[in-house]
C-alpha cells in the first residue's frame, strides 16, 4: 500500500539545502512518499525510498510540514538547522485505513457499512508465547479471548459476538492473507511476522463467507517488503515465567485435626508415632475424633489448628510442582522492495519451558517468505509461505500434545495428573524417593486420606512425550487489473500439517508403591489402554490438508469518469468462486508390556494394537471423529458469491449480495443454501462539510447490516452408520447411540448489526485530550437449525439423535474509543478501551425436552433448557435463611440452625444446609468484558505501554477446590468459623460443602454442583506492560536504526475475588459453546516478566 | 508483453475453470470410510452376525456405544447393574459416590446387638431414587435407574434390527438352518433383555417392530404394560427362541453361526457354544428364573411362612414352585455350556479391572471399588475352602454403613486351593462372568423348590442334596447337610447361605434379597435379622455386631426411568410408570 505523489517544485529563490530522513515512530522504518512541504509555500519533495529528501529553502528558514496518508502530519521549525530527521506517527484520527475483510472489496473504513475491527501489527504486544491469539487478548472490542490455560502451546478461548452454536465450538474462521488457514493453529503462526489483523465478528459482517462465516473472521496480513533500503530486524527476548496464584488462594492447609499426642506427633489409635510404610503410606493416621475413617471429617469435634511441626512436616507441594519456566524468543527478518518485487524473509524461534517442573518445552520455528513481483502492468503475482516447526517434550500428564483427536484442532495439552498432586495431602513429600530409589506414585494416608493423589514427579520419572509438528502455509495469489474497470484475482493456498505425537508409560512394575497400589486401581502411569504397570506406548499420527481456492472478478465504474454523469457514484461488483477442501487423518495405536530395559519403541512392546474407540475423548464425540485407530474425514465445500457495492461519493453507499454454498456435509448432499446479506452507510459529517459542526465533528458515520452465515455440520454427521467397534480381536457392528440425521441441515445465523463511528474534536488546540475516536456496534442475532444430539425415547434403541435441534437468539454492543491524552512534541500519550457486551439465549428446542449435556461441574449435567442462557449450570443452593422451605417442617428452627456467612448451618452437625433439589445456580458468561490500553513515547527513544483487562460478571465453578474439600485437603480447612458462638476451624462445616445435602450427611451430596463453589470469577488484569529505550537514538552507528531495550511484563497483576488460582482459566474444552465456567484442576495463566533487545539496521 | 499478458489470462481462466470442475457434485458424497452401515454392511453373513453380535454385546453390555455424557462405574453391565444388584442385595458396599453406589444401598435403619441402638439413614432408598430419577441426573450419571432400561431396550432394539434382516441375507450351506439360528439368538436375548426390564422395573414397554422411517430403530410406542405383563414376554420370546431350534437340522451350520456370534476369546470353559440340546435346557432354566425371581417367596427371621404386606408382586403357590422345579429339572446339566464371559485386555466386552463387580471388588479394602459386605461372608461356614481360599480379613475397613474386615484375594490365596472356585481374578481370561444361568442356579433352583415343597424329613434331604451337589462343585469342602435331620426352615437355612455365596456376583443378589422379603420394611414383615455389622463407633476398628436388625426397605420395582418417561409419556390406560405400592 504505497502511494507516490509528485508535484512541481517552486521556482522560488533558494538559499539553503536542508536534508533529513523521515521513520515510522512506530517501528523506526524509514518512510518514502512523505510529502515535504515549506509551510505557506509550494515548495516541497517527496521523501525517497531510503526516507531521505533534500530541499532548498530560504535562508531565514520557516516551517517544514511532514504529511503522508495515514500518518499524523507534523510541523517543525526549521530554525538554524541544516539537517532535520523525523518521525510520523499513525494518525488514528484520519481512520483513512482500508480494509478487506467482510467486505471482499479493499474498502477504506469510512466506506464500510459492517464493523471491522482492526489492528497494526505495532499495537501487538510481545507476549512471551510469540503467539497471535494470545497478542490479541483485549485488543477487540467485543471480542472475549480468554487465555484460558498456562499450559505452554495451549489455544486461548476465542468467542467473537456470542454463541450461536452448540456443537461446532466458538472459534472463528482463520484467513491468512485471504486464504483460510484451516489445518494450522492460530497459535502456530509467527506473531514477529504480523503486521495486521482483520476482525469481522457476526453474521452480518462475514456474511461473505457463506457456510464457514457465522462464527466471525479473523484475518492476518503478513508482513511485506517495504519500498526503501534492505530492512533488517533481529530480536531476542527472554522471560521468566511463574504461574499465577492469586494472593496464594490455591494452596492445602497448612493446619490439620488429626489425632496427635502431647509433643504434636501425628499418632495412631493407639498412641504410637506414625511411620512412613515401605510405600509412602502412613497406614494409622487418624482423626482426632471419629477414627481413622473417611466420615470422620464430619465429627464435629475436629477442630484443623495443628501445626505440622514434629513428625510430619509440610510441603508446599506448588513450589514442588509449579517451578519457574522460562521462554526465549529469536527473530531476524530481511526485508526490501525494488521497483516490481518487493520481499519478505523471517525466522523466528520461540521456546517456552513448561513451569510445570519443567518437565519439557515448547520449541516453535517459523520461517516466513513473502515475494511479491509485478510482472507486467498491472499483473502482479505474490506468494506467501511459512513454514512451522513445532517440537514439544512435555510429558503425558504434564501438559503433553496428543491423544485421541488432538489433531482436529482445539485440544489443550494432557494435563490430567495436575489433578493428581491438588489432591495429594500436604505431608506426603511429593521429591521422595521410595526405598527403591523411585518416586512413589501413590501416598494415601490410611484408607481414606489423598484417596485421589498421583504423584506428578512419578509422572516424570516413568514417562515420556515428544510431538513433532510441521506446518506449511502456501498461497499464491495472481492478481491482474486489466483496465480501470476489470480486475482479476486468483488465489490458492495450501495448508498442511502433519503431527506425531508418542507417549511412553514405561514399565513400573519394578516400583514398590505401585506394585502395592495398584492392585484393583490403577495407581500408576497409562493414557488408558494398559490394564496393568507394564507400560504402554501411544502413538498418534494426524495430517491435516486443506486447500482453498478463490477466484474473483472485481467489475467497477465512476460514473464520473466513465459516463460522464454529474452523478459521484461508483460501483464495484464481485463475483467469486470458493473451493474449500479438508482431509484429516488420524492413526493411534499403543503397544502394552514394556521391558524395563530400554529401547521403548513399538516393535519392542509386548502386543501392538490399534488405539479404540473405547479411548475417545469425551467432548468432542460424537460430532468429532467417534472411531480413532484409523480414521480419515474429507470434506468439500464450494460456493459462489455476488456482491454489488454502489457508493455515492463521501455521502453513503449500500452493498447487497448473496452466496450460495455446496458441502459434502449438508443434508442431502447436493443442495445449496444460499445466504443473503445487505449494508449501508451514510456518512453525516458529509452534510456539514463545511459548517462549523465540522470543527467539532468531523467525521460521523451512521451503518447497518444484515446478513446471515452459516456453521457447516460435522462431516459425517449427515451419514447414517453403524458403530464398528472391534470385540477382542474381531470386527463386530453396533447400533450407534447418538445416530446421524441424512437430513441435516446447515445451521444459520441471522443477524443486524448498526453502528457509527465518529470523531469528536475536544480541544484542537491544546496538548491534553485533542479529540475522541470511537465506534460503537450494536447487534442482534437469531440462530436456527443449531445441530446437537436431542433426546429421544430409550426404548426405542437410542438415548438420543443428532439434529436441527435448536434455536438460539443473542444481542450485544460493542465499543472502542480512541483518545490522545496528550500530545506534544516530545511526549505523547494515546488511550484506547474496549468494550463488548454480549448474551446467548437458547430459545427453543425441538421436541421441546431439555437437552442433557455432560459437565465436569460437580456431579450434576448442564442442561439445555429454552428460556435459558447457554451454559447454565444446575446445582444445589446452600439454604439462605431460616425461613427456607426445607426447614420449615423442623420443630424449632432457631435452636437447631444459625447462620454463617450468610448459609444456614446445623448447629448439631455443623454442616451447611443445601437444598433438596437441584435448580440453575448461575451461567458462566461475563456481562461485559473491557480493556483499558495506553501507550506513551517520550521523544524519540523512550516508550512506554500497558493494557488491564477487565472482565466483569464472569463465573466459574471452582471444582478444584471442591475436589480438595474431599479429604479436608484445601487451605479454608484451617480457617475458623464462628457457628452458635464457637469458633473453631470444623471440618465438619467446610467439608459438608462437599459432602452435604439437604436430609443426607454424606453420600448423595458427595462432590454434587453447589452454589458454594460457584464463584464470581470477575477480574482485572494487568496484562502487559512494557517499557523500550531506543539506544539507537543515541549512538552514532552507521545504519543503525534501532537499537531497542524493552522490558515486558505479563499478567502481573490481578485483582479478583475468586478463590482459585486465575480467574481467567476453564478446564473445558477451548472453544467449547457450553462447556465453559469450569476450573477443574486447570494450569494457570503464567506471570512473566522478559527482556529483549531490538535491532533494526 | 502481450502474449504473455494473454497467457496469464488463460491460466487464471484455466485455473478457475478447472477448480469448478474439480468441485463438481461428486466430490461432495464423501461417505465415511471410518464405519460400516447396514446398507453397506449387513447385506451378507458375515454382516450379519457381526451385527448380531455388536448388538448384544456392545449395545446391550457396554455402557452403550460409549457415550460420553454418561459416565459409568467400571465398563460394562456387569460392573455396573450387576453392581446395583449386589449392592442392594448386601453382598458388597462401596464407598465411592459414582451413581450412587455408596448411598443406594444404606438401609433404613439398623439397630445393633444391644437391641436399642438404631443407626437411621438420613437419605432413605425410595426417596432416593426417586429425587435421582431425572433426565439431568441421568446425564450426569446418577440416576441408576437410567442404565439397566438403557442396555435392556438398546439390545432389544438390536435384536429387532437384526431380526428384520435375518431373512433377506444370501446364506451359504443350509439358509433355513442359519436364519433360524440367527433368529433364536434374537430370541433368546429379547427374552433376556424383557427379564432384565422385567425383573427390575414396575412397569415396560413391549417394543418389537422396526421403525418404517428408520432402520435402525424401533418402532416407539407409550403403552406402558405391568412387570408381569413384560415377564410374559420374556417368557413368549424365550418359548419361541426353543421352539425355532427344534427346527435347526443342520447343526454343523448351526455351530459356524453361533460360534460366530459369540466373542471367539469368550469360547472358554463354561463359554463355548452351546449345541442345540444345551440351548434349550438354558432356555429351560432361565424360564425358572422368571417365575423364581418374580414371586416372593418370604424367608423372614427364620420364619418359613412369613407375609410381606406390602410389595409389587404376589407370593409363590405350590404350583409356581412346581413349574420351577419341572422347568429347572429339564435346565442346565453340568457339563453343559451356557452363555457367559470372560475378561480381556484388549477391546474387551468387561475388562479385567473393571468389568464386573468381581473385578471391582478384589484388592485390599482400602483400595477398591466395592468392599465385600460382613453380610455376605456371614454365609459361609468358617471351614469353606471358598471362604479361606478366596478371602483375608487383614485389614479392617471402617465406614458408617457397611464397614468390613474383608478383602477379596484376586486369583484366591497363594497358593489357591485346588477345585475351589476363585471369586475374582484380575488375570485376563481368568474370571468367568455368567450372563446367562448356571449349572448352579439351576441347582439350587430345584433345591428350594424341593425344599418348599418338602412334606417329610426324605423331601428336605432330597432337597437337601442339590445344595450339597452345588458345594461339592464349587470345591467348598464342607461336610454335607443333606442327611443330618434339618428341619424345612434350617434346610432353607441352608439354602439361602449357599445361594448367596454360590450365586454372587451375578447379578441376582437383590432379586433373592426381594423375594425372600429381606429388602422389604420391616413394618411390612420384611428385614434381616441376625446380621453381622461392623459398627463405626470412631474406634480404630470399629465394633463387631453378630445380632444386628436391619430394615432395608429398598424399592422392590423401580420406577421407570425419567428419560423414557419424560420423552415418552405414557398413553391413558398405560399401567404406572411410577411403583404406585411405596
Amino acid at each position: 500500500m504505497c502511494f507516490s505523489f509528485s508535484f512541481a517544485i517552486g521556482l522560488f529563490a533558494q538559499d539553503r539545502v536542508i536534508t533529513g530522513k523521515v521513520t515510522s515512530k512506530e517501528d523506526g522504518t524509514v518512510l518514502p512518499g512523505v510529502n515535504v512541504v515549506l509551510k505557506g509555500s509550494t515548495t516541497g519533495t517527496v521523501t525517497d525510498t531510503d526516507g531521505s529528501y533534500t530541499l532548498s529553502v530560504p535562508t531565514d528558514g520557516g516551517t517544514l510540514v511532514f504529511s503522508f496518508i495515514g500518518l499524523e502530519t507534523q510541523e517543525t521549525v526549521i530554525a538554524a538547522r541544516n539537517v532535520i530527521d523525523i518521525q510520523l506517527g499513525s494518525d488514528i484520527k484520519q481512520l483513512a485505513e482500508v480494509v478487506v475483510t467482510g467486505s471482499g472489496v479493499a474498502t477504506d473504513k469510512k466506506k464500510l457499512g459492517i464493523a471491522v475491527e482492526s489492528i497494526t501489527s505495532d499495537k501487538l504486544p510481545a507476549a512471551p508465547t510469540a503467539s497471535i491469539d494470545q497478542a490479541l487478548v483485549g485488543k477487540i472490542a467485543g471480542a472475549q479471548i480468554s487465555s484460558i490455560s498456562g499450559n505452554p502451546g495451549d489455544p486461548v478461548q476465542i468467542l467473537l459476538r456470542g454463541i450461536n452454536t452448540v456443537q461446532g465450538g466458538t472459534s472463528p474462521m482463520i484467513l491468512v492473507d485471504g486464504v483460510q488457514v484451516a489445518a494450522t493453529d492460530l497459535n502456530s503462526l509467527d506473531l514477529s511476522n504480523v503486521d495486521r489483523v482483520e476482525v469481522v465478528q457476526g453474521s452480518a459482517a462475514s456474511s461473505i463467507y457463506g457456510a464457514q462465516g457465522a462464527k466471525g473472521v479473523i484475518q492476518i496480513f503478513s508482513k511485506k517488503g517495504k519500498k526503501g533500503k534492505l530492512n533488517i530486524n533481529y530480536s531476542t527476548s527472554y522471560a521468566s515465567n511463574q504461574y499465577i496464584n492469586v494472593d496464594n488462594h490455591l494452596s492445602k492447609a497448612n493446619l490439620h485435626p488429626y489425632l496427635t499426642d502431647s509433643n504434636n506427633n501425628l499418632v495412631d489409635g493407639s498412641g504410637t508415632p506414625l511411620t512412613q510404610d515401605a510405600y509412602g503410606n502412613y497406614p494409622a493416621i487418624s482423626y482426632e475424633y471419629g477414627g481413622p475413617t473417611r466420615y470422620a471429617i464430619i465429627n464435629t469435634q475436629n477442630v484443623a489448628d495443628k501445626p505440622y511441626n514434629a513428625n510430619l512436616k509440610y510441603y508446599n507441594h506448588f513450589n514442588q510442582v509449579f517451578q519457574t519456566g522460562s521462554t526465549t524468543n529469536n527473530a531476524i527478518s530481511i526485508s526490501g522492495s525494488g521497483d516490481k518485487t518487493d520481499f519478505s524473509v523471517a525466522v523466528a524461534n520461540n521456546r517456552t519451558v513448561t513451569p510445570v517442573m519443567k518437565n519439557g518445552y515448547v520449541d516453535r520455528t517459523n520461517l516466513s517468505v513473502n515475494v511479491g513481483t509485478e510482472i507486467f502492468k498491472g499483473f502482479t503475482f505474490r506468494s506467501t509461505t511459512q513454514l512451522v516447526y513445532t517440537k514439544n517434550t512435555m510429558h503425558p500428564g504434564l501438559g503433553a500434545a496428543g491423544g485421541n483427536n488432538y489433531g482436529y484442532g482445539n485440544s489443550q495439552g494432557n494435563v490430567s495428573n495436575i489433578y493428581g498432586f491438588l489432591n495429594t495431602s500436604p505431608f506426603f513429600d511429593l521429591t521422595a524417593k521410595g526405598s527403591d530409589g523411585n518416586y512413589q506414585a501413590h501416598t494415601q494416608g490410611g484408607s481414606f486420606l489423598g484417596i485421589n493423589g498421583l504423584n506428578p514427579y512419578y509422572y516424570q520419572q516413568y514417562t515420556d512425550g515428544v510431538d513433532n509438528k510441521t506446518d506449511i502455509i502456501q498461497s499464491f495469489n495472481a492478481n491482474y487489473k486489466i483496465n480501470r474497470f476489470v480486475e482479476l484475482d486468483a488465489k490458492y493456498g495450501i495448508n498442511y500439517r502433519d503431527e506425531t505425537a508418542t507417549w511412553t508409560y514405561f514399565n513400573q512394575s519394578q516400583n514398590v508403591n505401585t506394585a502395592h497400589w495398584s492392585t484393583g486401581s490403577a495407581y500408576y502411569a497409562r493414557y488408558n489402554n494398559a490394564s496393568d504397570k507394564n507400560g504402554e506406548i501411544d502413538y498418534f499420527h494426524y495430517t491435516n490438508t486443506f486447500q482453498n481456492f478463490l477466484g474473483t472478478a472485481f467489475i467497477y465504474t465512476d460514473f464520473k469518469n466513465d459516463f460522464h454523469s454529474n452523478l459521484p457514484i461508483e460501483t464495484s461488483t464481485q463475483i467469486s468462486f470458493d473451493y474449500r477442501k479438508r482431509k484429516y487423518t488420524e492413526v493411534g495405536m499403543y503397544g502394552i508390556d514394556l521391558d524395563i530395559n530400554p529401547p521403548f519403541n513399538l516393535v519392542n512392546a509386548g502386543s501392538l494394537s490399534m488405539i479404540g474407540p473405547s479411548s475417545l475423548s469425551a467432548a468432542t464425540a460424537p460430532l468429532g471423529p467417534t472411531s480413532t485407530g484409523s480414521y480419515v474425514e474429507p470434506f468439500v465445500t464450494y460456493g459462489y458469491l455476488v456482491n454489488q457495492k454502489i457508493n455515492y461519493g463521501d455521502i453513503g453507499g449500500i452493498t447487497a449480495g448473496f452466496r450460495s454454498d455446496w458441502s459434502s456435509a449438508f443434508g442431502g448432499g447436493s443442495t445449496p443454501f444460499t445466504f443473503p446479506h445487505a449494508d449501508g452507510f451514510i456518512s453525516a459529517s458529509s452534510f456539514w462539510k463545511s459548517s462549523k459542526l465540522q470543527e467539532i465533528l468531523p467525521y460521523f458515520k451512521l451503518r447497518a447490516a444484515y446478513g446471515e452465515a452459516g456453521i457447516q455440520p460435522g462431516a459425517f454427521n449427515r451419514i447414517p452408520v453403524l458403530s464398528g467397534g472391534p470385540i477382542g480381536n474381531e470386527t463386530s457392528y453396533s447400533i450407534r447411540q447418538v445416530p446421524n440425521n441424512p437430513h441435516l441441515q446447515v445451521e444459520v445465523s441471522k443477524e443486524f448489526e448498526t453502528g457509527f463511528d465518529f470523531t469528536v474534536n475536544t480541544n484542537t488546540n491544546g496538548n491534553w485530550f485533542q479529540s475522541v475516536n470511537g465506534s460503537f456496534t450494536y447487534w442482534k442475532r437469531q440462530s436456527e437449525n443449531v445441530i446437537s444430539p436431542a433426546s429421544r425415547s430409550l426404548s426405542t434403541g437410542a438415548p438420543s439423535y443428532l439434529t436441527n435441534a435448536i434455536g438460539m437468539e443473542g444481542n450485544g454492543y460493542q465499543f472502542s474509543l480512541n483518545i490522545p491524552i496528550y500530545r506534544s512534541g516530545n511526549f505523547t500519550w494515546d488511550f484506547t478501551t474496549n468494550f463488548g457486551h454480549q448474551i446467548s439465549k437458547i430459545t427453543s428446542i425441538s421436541g421441546g425436552a431439555d437437552i442433557i449435556l455432560g459437565s465436569a461441574a460437580g456431579a450434576t449435567a448442564l442442561v439445555l433448557t429454552p428460556g435459558q442462557i447457554i451454559g447454565q449450570i444446575y446445582g444445589y443452593k446452600a439454604l439462605r435463611s431460616i425461613d427456607a422451605p426445607e426447614i420449615v417442617g423442623s420443630s424449632n428452627p432457631a435452636s437447631q440452625y444459625t447462620m454463617v456467612d450468610g448459609r444456614v448451618v446445623d448447629l448439631t452437625t455443623k454442616q451447611i444446609q443445601f437444598s433438596a433439589i437441584a435448580t440453575p445456580i448461575g451461567n458462566p458468561n461475563p456481562n461485559f468484558n473491557t480493556s483499558f490500553i495506553n501507550q506513551i513515547g517520550f521523544k524519540d527513544f523512550l516508550t512506554f505501554s500497558f493494557q488491564f483487562d477487565w472482565v466483569q460478571g464472569s463465573h466459574l465453578y471452582n471444582q478444584t477446590k471442591e475436589w480438595m474439600y474431599r479429604d479436608g485437603l484445601h487451605s479454608d480447612f484451617a480457617k475458623p468459623v464462628t457457628i452458635g458462638g464457637e469458633t473453631g476451624a470444623y471440618t465438619a462445616y467446610w467439608s459438608s460443602a462437599y459432602y452435604n445435602l439437604f436430609g443426607s450427611t454424606h453420600g448423595s451430596g458427595n462432590n454434587a454442583t453447589k452454589d458454594f463453589f460457584w464463584e464470581d470469577a470477575s477480574f482485572v488484569r494487568l496484562r502487559n506492560v512494557s517499557v523500550g529505550f531506543d539506544f539507537a537514538k543515541f549512538t552514532n552507528i552507521k545504519r543503525l536504526r534501532k537499537l531497542q531495550l524493552v522490558f515486558t511484563g505479563r499478567n502481573l497483576l490481578t485483582f479478583t475475588k475468586y478463590t482459585g488460582a486465575d480467574p481467567e482459566v476453564n478446564s473445558g474444552q477451548a472453544n467449547s459453546s457450553f462447556d465453559r465456567g469450569v476450573d477443574h484442576s486447570t494450569i494457570p495463566n503464567i506471570r512473566s516478566y522478559q527482556v529483549g533487545i531490538n535491532v533494526g539496521f | 508483453m502481450k502474449k504473455m499478458k494473454t497467457k496469464f489470462i488463460r491460466a487464471i481462466s484455466f485455473a478457475a475453470f478447472a477448480f469448478a470442475i474439480f468441485a463438481c457434485k461428486d466430490q461432495l458424497n464423501v461417505g465415511n470410510p471410518n464405519a460400516p452401515s447396514l446398507t453397506t454392511n449387513v447385506v451378507n453373513e458375515k454382516g450379519i452376525t457381526t451385527l448380531a453380535k455388536g448388538v448384544i454385546y456392545t449395545n446391550g453390555f457396554q455402557n452403550g456405544e460409549n457415550v460420553p455424557a454418561f459416565t459409568w462405574l467400571g465398563d460394562s453391565y456387569f460392573s455396573l447393574n450387576y453392581g446395583y444388584s449386589e449392592l442392594l442385595g448386601d453382598v458388597i458396599g462401596a464407598d465411592a459416590a459414582n451413581e450412587l453406589i455408596s448411598v443406594i444401598n444404606v438401609p433404613d435403619y439398623v439397630i445393633l446387638d444391644d437391641g436399642v441402638t438404631k443407626i437411621v439413614n438420613t437419605s432413605p432408598n425410595i426417596p432416593l431414587l426417586r429425587k435421582y430419577n431425572t433426565r439431568a441426573q441421568s446425564g450426569a450419571g446418577y440416576n441408576p435407574t437410567y442404565f439397566q432400561w438403557l442396555n435392556a431396550y438398546a439390545m432389544i432394539n438390536g435384536c429387532n434390527v437384526v431380526l428384520s434382516r435375518t431373512d433377506e441375507i444370501p446364506y451359504t450351506g443350509d439358509k433355513v438352518s442359519k436364519a433360524n439360528t440367527i433368529k433364536a439368538w434374537c430370541y433368546w436375548w429379547k427374552g433376556w433383555a424383557y427379564a432384565a426390564v422385567g425383573s427390575l422395573y414396575y412397569s415396560g414397554l413391549i417394543i418389537d417392530k422396526v421403525d418404517p422411517t428408520n432402520e435402525n430403530f424401533s418402532e416407539g410406542n407409550n403403552n406402558y404394560v405391568t412387570h408381569d405383563v413384560v415377564m410374559a414376554s420374556s417368557d413368549k420370546f424365550y418359548l419361541k427362541a426353543d421352539s425355532i431350534l427344534t427346527t435347526i437340522s443342520n447343526s454343523a451350520d448351526y455351530s459356524a453361526v453361533l460360534g460366530s456370534m459369540i466373542p471367539a476369546y469368550f469360547q472358554t470353559g463354561h463359554g463355548n457354544p452351546p449345541t442345540i440340546a444345551e440351548w434349550k435346557r438354558n432356555i429351560k432354566t432361565m424360564l425358572a428364573r422368571n417365575i423364581l425371581v418374580n414371586k416372593l417367596s418370604p424367608f423372614v427371621n427364620g420364619n418359613l411362612n412369613a407375609t410381606i404386606m406390602k410389595s409389587s408382586t404376589s407370593t409363590m403357590t405350590n404350583a409356581d414352585w412346581t413349574n420351577v422345579l419341572n422347568l429347572a429339572t429339564a435346565g442346565i446339566q453340568s457339563s453343559d455350556n451356557v452363555f457367559s464371559g470372560v475378561s480381556a485386555d484388549k477391546n474387551p466386552v468387561f475388562s479385567t479391572g473393571g468389568g464386573t463387580v468381581s473385578a471391582m471388588s478384589v484388592g485390599t479394602n482400602d483400595g477398591t471399588t466395592f468392599k465385600i459386605s460382613e453380610r455376605f461372608i456371614q454365609n459361609f461356614k468358617a471351614s469353606d475352602k471358598r471362604l479361606t481360599g478366596n478371602f483375608d480379613n487383614s485389614l479392617v475397613y471402617t465406614n458408617a454403613n457397611f464397614g468390613t474386615r474383608w478383602s477379596l484375594n484376586d486369583g484366591g490365596t497363594t497358593p489357591p486351593p485346588v477345585g475351589t472356585i476363585t471369586y475374582g481374578n484380575l488375570n485376563a481370561g481368568e474370571y468367568e462372568c455368567f450372563i446367562g444361568s448356571s449349572y448352579e442356579e439351576n441347582m439350587l433352583m430345584i433345591a428350594e423348590a424341593k425344599i418348599r415343597l418338602a412334606s417329610n424329613q426324605t423331601q428336605i434331604d432330597d432337597g437337601l442334596t442339590y445344595v450339597d451337589a452345588v458345594r461339592t462343585y464349587q470345591g467348598a469342602g464342607v461336610p454335607a447337610v443333606s442327611g443330618t435331620s434339618l428341619t424345612q426352615a434350617q434346610a432353607l437355612t441352608e439354602l439361602v447361605k449357599e445361594r448367596r455365596v454360590a450365586l454372587v456376583f451375578r447379578g441376582l443378589s437383590f432379586y433373592d434379597s426381594r423375594r425372600w422379603g429381606w429388602t422389604y420394611d420391616i413394618a411390612s414383615g420384611g428385614g434381616s435379622y441376625g446380621n453381622k455389622f461392623l459398627h463405626n463407633d470412631g474406634s480404630a476398628n470399629g465394633v463387631l455386631n453378630t445380632n444386628a436388625t436391619i430394615s432395608y426397605n429398598f424399592l422392590d420395582y423401580w420406577d421407570v426411568p425419567a428419560d423414557e418417561v419424560v420423552l415418552n409419556p405414557p398413553s391413558g390406560s398405560s399401567a404406572a410408570v411410577v411403583n404406585p405400592n411405596f
